[in-house]
């Protein structure tokens, strides 16, 4: 994999929430890597840090939150116009949250949809009002031109009788509805990625479904990538060309979506793979379930984060030391000390000073 | 649009006639009538009244009939615009009032824009500043100016007015200027006695309105809305103003249906302190002397004018708000 | 989840815990808390706490300023140790022939603890002559919030005031609460066509402006009533038009709640109408009705101040805040005694206080929120 397939490469990642009951470390130390034309899915419980992960890319996290560590290389921006590869890659998070580069990225070259779509649009305004602002905001058209634009993306993502809806409000449209508009607004201006936070959790299961077709389609067709997160195993499996596994606030493991489903390496994914019911399973046979409950972010254990709810947790290992991330073949990688190479006794080791370091070290010994 | 409005207007009617009967019944509460304090206030003074004369008294002024036609013929007149005379100003009610309500709704005009132009700025700016200093200021005039009586806030501004500016601004102007028209002069002189009672009578409506607009708007601010606008690049400054303040306004518009009572209660108060020659104090000194027909009169007034700003107040609203326009929530 | 970890026990804890947890965070509001539970207490042991009965005149020291309490005498050669205040010197302006009063620290008014005054019985019932502070002669002046154009004592008649002011407040509430909550939770249990009938009472009783209406109402009392049925009639008055907000509160609890399964679940397993409200519905809903009631007393204390003020709520001899404050009527009496104004400061501060304690109430009413 070269430099420049990367699209978006996330590296140490940290969002802390300073409390007055104490700091949340809600993200503490993501990796990932989105790759241009793919789709990657971070899948993980509630409270895992995946939907803070992905406001994180777009500078939308507000006090007491606070991105402490970390960088978010993008080298966006080429579909509006300029050369692949040409694009100069920008961190970020060196960006000033409310300053004129990051805004002209959001919406333009990276869009999100979200969970609740029909409180993610304002009911004081028009479906289209809300359009053709963002639409005029990153590009230069006039209102009628935008709204025509504005139309013509309803059309695409499948809304019956567009130049009507275009003037309906929120409340007049129906979940599913609602979130096609969402995507018409996030596909306006035709970004380079589109972060979707859970956006299908909201509907039921028949318009989930089609949600989900809809954007697979649309991403074929764009060729943009798409940064999905999710609980919901079963739309990995759909849609994921490469998944990242997240536990308390840290990608777990990582790969490509059949790596990882058929060859699950961590044993949170391993866990989480069993508690899937599939049919044909006995059915007196109970459900295998993780035990224990996820800690609340501001209790993190000490060492592995997982280590209390692991059947494999080494004492006096796990419980203590932060265990590396492994390599483990191209776009592979699992943060256990059950695929340490260097094993080692147990103890603090060296290598887990700096767990990011370790990623990209890996990463470029494997080709 | 339309057919909301006439709806609403409609709505007014049956309202009023409620109001209507409240206030009869307020006004024949105290034992006795107009004639017996009138009785009383004559022997006091050494008169020889027979209970004849008491009897001709209430027939003049319809006192012996019962309630109901007393409250029919009340009404009547009422809608055809004779309020009655009052008893005590030897004047027709309706004169009175004529006189008075000019000035009154003048004063809670300007009043009600005082607290919008204070309380819209502070308001905004508590609430996305949150826990800033301004923020904590702000904060704390609200509170005060809601616990503070507005009679003691009124008595405390004349002190202060008194020791620093030399003056009591009692009334809404200087006798030399009452009867002239516009100019410069008249108009330092307004402004040298509006200021304390349009302060007075609205500190209690922009502290309230100070923290519904604040509440209102961190609410918004907070809802997914408007994360969703800032993902999608636009810029904080317009984000605010667009978004969620549209929603916060409603309590704004609304305020026309509270704030108004308000002032109108304020200026009862108010009026008593500066002898303004507003209602208010008509109003105070009917009710002192139990002069119940013009205090009913006015009351009716009141209500009216209440009636008709929380009408004012929903058709903006509606026009604001498309869900309130369109029948949702 | 069959082992007993320590999380579990954590998460137990009752509402009323909870709640109070989330309180105690809220600094303001305990400030609050405290100094109502201290005006309260004040109520009770009025006269034991005042020096003097709110009545007592002499017109030997009227508008006497504020004397400071002092506990060390340094004119005589010696430090003399021992609480006492100055005594007054009259001067007289030859022009106005006015008489105006300073404190002559020549002379020297030795103070007690439980010193011995006038008689009173506490709670009405247990008589006892015994005041917290006084002057060791009864006879002696002693004014440490100064007197008023009579002569009375400001700090006496502040406390007595303070009983009548916060309980007119707590009893105008309270029947207000009744109302309220009857209206409130029948309109919200039921809903349909009875909560429409009552929410357009309400809006109808909420058009009518208030102040004027009060002020009606009170009018109409006759001025032959005594001052217990009148005390009683104001706060009967003020209750009428608080419940309002009160009502409104209550049912958008119900409406909510309603919809909550542990409701419906009540309503499935056969519980009855009476139970699933009094049983299931209206506890849950307590901490926020606290919240709301205490935020509706400093309306009504405010209204009873503006009331008495005006000359048409509560009248003397009846001593309440606003009764006090009708002495402070004009510009130049309050440049002459400013303390004439303390009880308004006492005002501003019992409905500040009430306002946090009801804001901490609110915010903590919802444990699990945020």
């Amino acid at each position: 994999m070269t430099e420049s397939d990367a699209l978006l490469e996330v590296n140490g990642l940290k969002t802390h929430f300073f409390t007055p009951d104490g700091v949340v470390r809600a993200v503490d130390g993501v990796d990932l890597t989105v790759p241009r034309a793919r789709t990657v899915c971070i899948v993980g419980e509630s409270g895992c840090g995946k939907s803070i992960t992905s406001r994180s890319i777009l500078r939308l996290i507000d006090p007491p939150g606070r991105i402490v560590d970390g960088e978010i290389v993008w080298r966006g921006g080429q579909q509006s116009g300029r050369t692949p590869g040409d694009g100069a890659a920008v961190d970020l998070v060196s960006l000033d949250p409310d300053g004129e580069r990051i805004r002209r990225i959001r919406g333009n070259e990276i869009s999100m949809i979200f969970q609740e779509p029909m409180a993610s649009l304002s009911p004081m305004y028009t479906v289209g009002a809300q359009m053709i602002e963002t639409i005029r905001l990153h590009r230069s058209m006039s209102k009628d031109e935008a709204r025509e634009h504005a139309t013509a993306m309803l059309a695409r993502v499948g809304i019956p009788q567009p130049e009507r809806r275009i003037d309906a409000y929120s409340f007049q449209l129906s979940g599913g509805m609602s979130q096609r508009v969402m995507i018409a607004m996030a596909l306006a201006c035709q970004p380079d990625l589109l972060i979707a936070d859970e956006p299908t959790t909201a509907l039921d299961v028949t318009t989930q479904a089609r949600i989900l077709d809809l954007i697979r389609e649309l991403q074929a067709d764009t060729h943009m990538s798409v940064l999905f997160i999710t609980h919901d195993l079963g739309v990995v499996a759909e849609l994921a060309d490469d998944v990242v596994v997240m536990y308390l606030g840290t990608v777990v493991e990582t790969g490509s979506v059949d790596d990882v489903f058929h060859d699950p390496k961590h044993p949170y994914t391993r866990a989480l793979l069993r508690s899937i019911p599939t049919m044909g399973r006995g059915t007196r046979e109970r459900l295998p379930s993780i035990r224990g409950m996820v800690p609340h972010p501001s209790q993190r254990p000490p060492g592995c984060p997982y280590h209390p709810r692991c059947d494999e947790a080494i004492a006096g290992r796990c419980d203590q030391e932060d265990p590396p991330v492994v390599a483990l073949g191209p776009r592979r990688t699992a943060r256990c000390v059950l695929y340490d190479p260097s094993g080692g006794p147990p103890g603090p080791s060296p290598a887990s000073a700096g767990a990011s370091g370790t990623a990209e070290a890996g990463m470029e010994d494997t080709p | 649009m339309l057919k909301f409005v006439g709806r609403r207007t409609l709505y007014m009617v049956p309202t009023l006639l409620a109001i209507s009967v409240v206030i009869f019944v307020v006004i024949n509460l105290p034992p006795g009538d107009y004639v017996t304090s009138l009785v009383a206030e004559l022997r006091g003074q050494g008169q020889v009244v027979s209970m004849e004369r008491e009897r001709g008294l209430r027939e003049l002024y319809g006192l012996n009939r019962p309630l109901w036609e007393q409250y029919v013929a009340w009404v009547s007149d009422l809608l055809r615009g004779d309020l009655g005379r009052s008893f005590d100003l030897q004047q027709p009610v309706a004169e009175v009032i004529r006189e008075r309500l000019p000035i009154t709704v003048a004063l809670a005009g300007v009043t009600l824009l005082f607290t919008w132009i204070v309380a819209f700025p502070i308001g905004v700016y508590a609430a996305v500043k949150q826990y800033s200093i301004g923020d904590y200021l702000a904060t704390t005039f609200g509170f005060l100016g809601l616990a503070i009586p507005n009679f003691l806030l009124a008595l405390l501004l004349m002190t202060v007015s008194v020791q620093y500016f030399g003056y009591v601004p009692e009334g809404l102007c200087s006798p030399e200027y009452c009867d002239a028209s516009w100019n410069l002069g008249k108009v330092l002189d307004a402004l040298k006695h509006w200021w304390l009672p349009v302060i007075v009578i609205g500190t209690a409506g922009t502290a309230g309105l100070i923290r519904i607009l604040r509440a209102n708007l961190l609410d918004e601010l907070r809802k997914p809305y408007v994360v969703a606008a800032r993902a999608r690049g636009v810029p904080k400054r317009r984000l605010v103003a667009r978004y969620p303040l549209r929603v916060a306004m409603n309590p704004f518009v609304s305020t026309v249906g509270w704030v108004l009572p308000l002032l109108l209660a304020g200026d009862v108060i108010v009026a008593q302190i500066l002898s303004l020659p507003t209602l208010g104090r008509v109003f105070l000194t009917s009710l002192q002397q139990q002069d119940m027909y013009l205090a009913g009169s006015i009351l009716m007034i009141y209500s009216l004018l209440t009636v008709i700003g929380t009408m004012i107040s929903d058709l903006l609203l509606a026009w604001l708000d498309p869900r309130v326009r369109l029948g949702y929530q | 989840m069959s082992e007993g970890t320590p999380t579990t026990t954590e998460h137990s804890a009752s509402q009323a815990r909870l709640v109070w947890w989330n309180f105690r965070k809220h600094k303001l509001a305990v400030t609050g808390a405290v100094v109502t539970v201290a005006f309260f207490l004040i109520a009770i042991f009025a006269e034991f706490l005042a020096p003097f009965s709110p009545g007592r005149v002499n017109e030997e020291y009227t508008y006497a300023p504020p004397q400071i309490p002092r506990i060390v005498d340094t004119s005589g050669e010696s430090w003399d140790w021992g609480l006492h205040v100055y005594g007054y010197s009259a001067e007289q302006d030859p022009e106005t022939l006015r008489v105006t009063y300073t404190t002559d620290e020549t002379q020297k008014i030795p103070l007690q603890f439980f010193a011995k005054g006038e008689e009173y019985k506490l709670f009405g019932l247990i008589p006892w002559d015994r005041h917290l502070i006084g002057p060791a002669n009864p006879d002696d002046p002693m004014y440490l919030l100064g007197s008023d154009g009579t002569g009375r004592d400001q700090l006496s008649r502040l406390m007595h005031a303070t009983r009548i002011s916060m309980t007119v407040g707590l009893v105008g509430v309270a029947l207000a609460f009744l109302l309220g909550v009857t209206l409130g939770g029948i309109s919200g249990y039921f809903g349909g066509r009875v909560d429409t009938f009552i929410q357009r009472f309400i809006e109808f009783v909420m058009s009518i402006p208030t102040l004027p209406l009060w002020l009606g109402l009170t009018a109409a009392i006759p001025v032959t009533v005594g001052p217990v049925k009148r005390y009683f009639l104001i706060s009967v008055i003020l209750a009428i038009i608080a419940w309002t907000t009160l009502a409104r509160e209550v049912r958008g609890r119900f409406l909510a709640l309603r919809n909550e399964d542990y409701v419906t679940s009540a309503w499935l397993d056969g519980s009855s109408r009476r139970r699933v409200m009094f049983r299931h519905m209206l506890p849950s809903t307590t901490s926020h009705l606290i919240a709301a009631l205490t935020l509706s007393i400093p309306g009504v204390i405010l209204a009873e101040t503006a009331l008495s003020w005006l000359g048409l709520g509560l009248q003397a001899p009846v001593v309440s805040w606003g009764v006090l404050l009708i002495d402070a009527q004009s510009v130049r009496v309050i440049s002459h005694a400013p303390w004439l104004l303390l009880p308004g400061l006492a005002v501003v501060i019992a409905v500040l206080a009430l306002n946090f304690v009801g804001d901490g109430l609110r915010d903590a009413a919802d444990p699990y929120r945020s």
